[in-house]
């Protein structure tokens, strides 16, 4: 019975513990959960929650179990002291049905009732809503807060099943080691036939079951006292043929209901804690995480270079260099273009087309034959440079004159793409000699 | 060779190929840079399954002296046979000296047994030049797939395909920066074509990806439902003083402000939880601000005693006299024909009305149990349950949908009307219904479980505008 407390108790400080972990990357989460989960072995989902806990938070605050003890307890004992109180009489006294009918049975039914009536109701009951006012607000805003409510409404029906008990302990006590003998008086004028009509109504549920445990009018007018009156004689056992009835109406009318509400609301708690894995969003995801194989990415630990130093700019004019280097294959639609601003701007200059690695040599000679003269490269600016296009520019260096490079860009690209790609060739530029100059084209181009 | 299938994905550089194994592998810790040249190191990504590699890329650095390499192969006649072996022979005459070191590292995991992935940008025109690379790749012998990765457009994609068909056995268009779960399934697929020995493999990557995901959905289902039942039903409360009685509606302003400002960081938490389940860790989502205005929210002075509000304390005193005169009935022995319990209702109903009022500031401090409190919210609007999803619905599909290859800062684009737009009238009814019960509920009633269920379909469906771009390349490609 102590394993629904500790569900609740267990559930509760799960989502606490996971509210920690709402920020935090769901596969590193899973990769934690699941690795945990594989070397637990089979075990009980709630040996899983108390294990987790253990293992990434702490383990459940002990007292829980001497809480609930003392609580049916102390209910045990004050059931007990109930019927034990109504019982006790002095040698010459009966005891008074009226007030056992009350207090003994009466009073725990309409408590019962009541407590029907606040867990099904949906307004709140004096005692629980005291409780929640009183509440700390983290539980009073808690998602598991239902179930927290419904914890308390089991363990307040254990204990009153357990005040049930100790009422019939007593009774049954009291029953074996005294002779009981039981009256009803009034001063008020309240036949017997009233009573008697009271008592069969009361007896119905058993009338065919224990026809023994119903009272006859004859028990009930002789049993009929007048506290004033001198004793009468009567027939002793005939005074105690009460306790029958009496003790089907405790079963019937105080432990039963408490049974049955007890069992009912045991049986709402335990699927909300069950429905909690598949409700609850974080104890659900949480759950999902250890079920689940963990998909994981994993990186090989490698040191890149990372991004080079780019240059702020270049030159702003086209420079008039005497050789041009067409750096690969073109296309007449893309060398058109530029052919024209090249014949536009620069009055005479040597062009070199390198389409392949056969020309490179002849062209890098032919350049360095003068190496007083600017030379530029023309390159696809749509394209990233590459390190043969460096080995090219190393092989024409001059300390001389400077170089250029002209990455021109591609006809009817937008330019927040022509930009994002000439941030390549800016980082080329460094790792070239210092004779280069980068040359990015200018608007009118 | 390992046993779980190996792609090393090359190419010339900058064409997105880091960006492709971002997506392949749902990582957004991969490094891509605008700039080229900045991957001089293969790299390997796995993705596990419980610690078994499903699946591994190779981000290698592109090609930086095709030609050069291509004229050193070719500089000894080998036979098609003894191709591989020269290529082998480059690796390992070049290993360790610093030349050629890009096509050492780009090569080294080919000829280890990586199966070829060769990207290319399909918005840039074809140039022979490329043939010198997918000439070396096909020296390598190992099976090889052509991505077209269309980074800023499809312009020149036909002419690449054509290309493309001439080296590689399959050719694909590819966007990693908006492919979809779908096309990421198919591209699997397409590898299984690459390499039939690895279909086993590929098939448990695809379906462990496929239950990962549903998985994800499932639990984003949960989180927006946790969210869309925490904003419905939020509050904030005051205590109020006597002497503030005057003074309540110049607080006002400043508690509607603390209102929105505690519900805007409640959905900021539960974005955050979204953002990380789809892995995104770089994300910066920019999203307007929630913010509901006084008319919208319920506005009640509250007074309670004994935790009961004025309505249940009179139904309780009612119910106590009525209790009482039942028991004056009862001793009568009925003959007072109930007037016992009717007059005791009556007049503890009364009294409960009455005495509320007087007893509220009469009692002593430590009797009270009770204040009086200003409340404000929950909202009342029923178009906020839109708004709320329509939010939350948006920002989710945008994290589940987002490549883990971008890198840019993320900014939302929110239309809280959308989702009500695309909704029916009966669907949006419903919607209102279930949001009304999911009040009432709680998170644990049926009304959650149903709107789990529907949030989980709004975010299973394809954004729109999606683009279809997990296709072969050109159909007669082979």
């Amino acid at each position: 019975m102590m394993g629904i407390y500790r569900y609740s108790a267990l559930l509760s400080l799960l989502r606490l513990r996971l509210e920690k972990d709402r920020g935090e990357d769901w596969q590193e989460l899973q990769s934690r959960d699941r690795s945990w989960f594989l070397a637990q072995g089979e075990t009980s989902r709630w040996e899983l929650v108390d294990g987790w806990l253990r293992e990434f938070e702490r383990p459940l605050p002990g007292g829980l179990a001497l809480l609930v003890f003392t609580l049916g307890l102390l209910a045990f004992i004050a059931g007990f002291a109930l019927i034990g109180g109504l019982l006790e009489f002095t040698r010459l006294e009966r005891i008074n049905l009226l007030w056992f009918l009350a207090l003994g049975l009466a009073g725990p039914f309409v408590l019962w009732l009541l407590g029907l009536f606040a867990a099904v109701g949906r307004g709140s009951f004096p005692l629980f809503a005291l409780l929640e006012h009183r509440a700390p607000s983290w539980m009073q805003n808690h998602t598991l807060s239902p179930l927290l409510r419904r914890t308390a409404v089991v363990l307040s029906q254990q204990i009153s099943l357990l005040f049930a008990a100790g009422m019939l302990a007593a009774f049954g006590l009291y029953l074996l080691v005294t002779d009981l003998a039981f009256g009803w008086s009034s001063t008020l004028d309240i036949s017997a036939t009233s009573l008697h009509r009271l008592t069969a109504v009361l007896a119905w549920p058993w009338q065919w079951l224990w026809p023994d445990a119903v009272p006859s009018l004859t028990l009930v007018e002789q049993s009929r006292f007048y506290r004033a009156a001198p004793p009468a004689e009567v027939n002793p056992e005939l005074l105690g043929q009460w306790w029958r009835f009496l003790l089907m109406c405790l079963l019937v009318y105080v432990c039963l209901p408490r049974l049955l509400s007890f069992a009912w609301h045991c049986w709402r708690l335990r699927k909300m804690q069950l429905n909690s894995f598949a409700s609850d969003a974080l104890i659900a995801g949480w759950w999902q995480r250890l079920q689940s194989s963990a998909l994981s990415q994993q990186a090989e630990a490698v040191q890149q270079l990372g991004e080079s130093r780019e240059v702020a700019g270049g030159v702003k004019r086209l420079p008039l260099c005497p050789h041009v280097v067409l750096w690969g294959i073109w296309s007449d639609a893309q060398w058109g273009p530029v052919k024209e601003i090249l014949n536009s701007k620069i009055p005479q200059f040597q062009l070199y087309k390198v389409p392949d690695k056969q020309w490179l040599a002849r062209t890098a000679e032919s350049i360095l034959r003068n190496p007083d003269d600017k030379a530029m490269i023309v390159c696809k600016g749509w394209e990233p440079p590459t390190g043969e296009l460096a080995d090219f520019c190393r092989s024409i260096e001059s300390d001389a004159t400077p170089r250029f490079l002209w990455p021109v860009a591609l006809t009817g690209m937008p330019p927040e793409r022509v930009s994002a790609l000439n941030r390549s060739w800016r980082a080329f530029i460094p790792s070239l000699p210092d004779s280069y100059r980068l040359y990015l084209g200018s608007p009118d181009e | 060779m390992s046993e779980h299938p190996v792609y090393a994905v090359v190419g010339h550089p900058n064409k997105g190929k880091s960006s492709v194994v971002a997506a392949l592998t749902q990582n957004d810790a991969v490094e891509i840079s605008p700039v080229s040249g900045t991957t001089h190191v293969a790299q390997r990504f796995a993705l596990r399954l419980d610690g078994e590699i499903m699946l591994e890329l190779v981000d290698t650095p592109g090609f930086q002296r095709p030609a050069s390499c291509l004229e050193w192969l070719n500089r000894q006649e080998v036979s098609a046979d003894q191709k591989a072996a020269r290529v082998r022979a480059f690796i390992n005459h070049f290993q360790g000296t610093g030349t050629f070191n890009d096509e050492v590292e780009l090569l080294q995991p080919v000829m280890d047994g990586a199966g070829i992935i060769y990207v290319v940008d399909g918005s840039l025109p074809y140039s022979a030049e490329y043939e010198a690379e997918m000439e070396i790749l096909r020296w390598t012998g190992q099976p090889r797939l052509a991505i077209i990765n269309p980074i800023g457009g499809e312009d020149f994609v036909d002419e690449w395909a054509s290309a493309l068909n001439q080296f590689f056995s399959l050719v694909r268009l590819f966007n990693p920066l908006q492919a979809s779960f779908e096309q990421h399934r198919e591209l699997l697929q397409t590898f299984a074509q690459l390499s039939p020995g690895q279909r086993q493999h590929l098939a448990r990557a695809a379906a462990a990806l496929e239950k990962h995901r549903n998985n994800k959905l499932a639990q984003g289902a949960r989180i927006v439902t946790e969210l869309l039942y925490s904003l419905l039903t939020f509050s904030i409360s005051r205590p109020l003083l006597v002497s503030e009685n005057a003074a309540v509606k110049a607080l006002l302003p400043g508690e509607v402000e603390q209102f929105n400002k505690k519900l805007n960081a409640i959905e900021q938490s539960h974005r955050r939880e979204i953002e990380m389940l789809f892995g995104h860790h770089q994300v910066n989502s920019a999203i307007s601000r929630l913010q509901v205005a006084h008319g919208e929210l319920m506005d009640l002075e509250q007074w309670s005693l004994w935790g009961l509000e004025k309505r249940q304390l009179v139904l309780a005193s009612a119910g106590a006299g009525a209790a009482i005169g039942l028991v004056g009935d009862a001793a009568v022995g009925g003959h007072s024909l109930m007037t016992g319990t009717l007059a005791g209702g009556v007049i503890g109903g009364l009294s409960g009305w009455l005495g509320t009022d007087r007893l509220r500031d009469k009692l002593p401090k430590a009797l009270q149990l009770g204040a009086r409190k200003h409340v404000l919210g929950p909202v009342k609007d029923p178009n906020f349950v839109f708004v709320v999803l329509g939010r939350s619905l948006a920002h989710a599909r945008a994290m589940l949908n987002r490549s883990h290859a971008r890198r840019d800062a993320h900014k939302v684009a929110i239309n809280a009307d959308t989702v009500v737009q695309d909704l029916g009238t009966r669907e949006q009814v419903r919607i209102l219904k279930l949001s009304r019960q999911l009040r009432r509920q709680g998170l644990g009633g049926d009304a959650a479980r149903a709107l789990e269920r529907w949030i989980e379909e709004q975010l299973g469906q394809p954004l729109a505008g999606d683009a279809g771009v997990a296709r072969p390349a050109n159909p007669a490609g082979r």
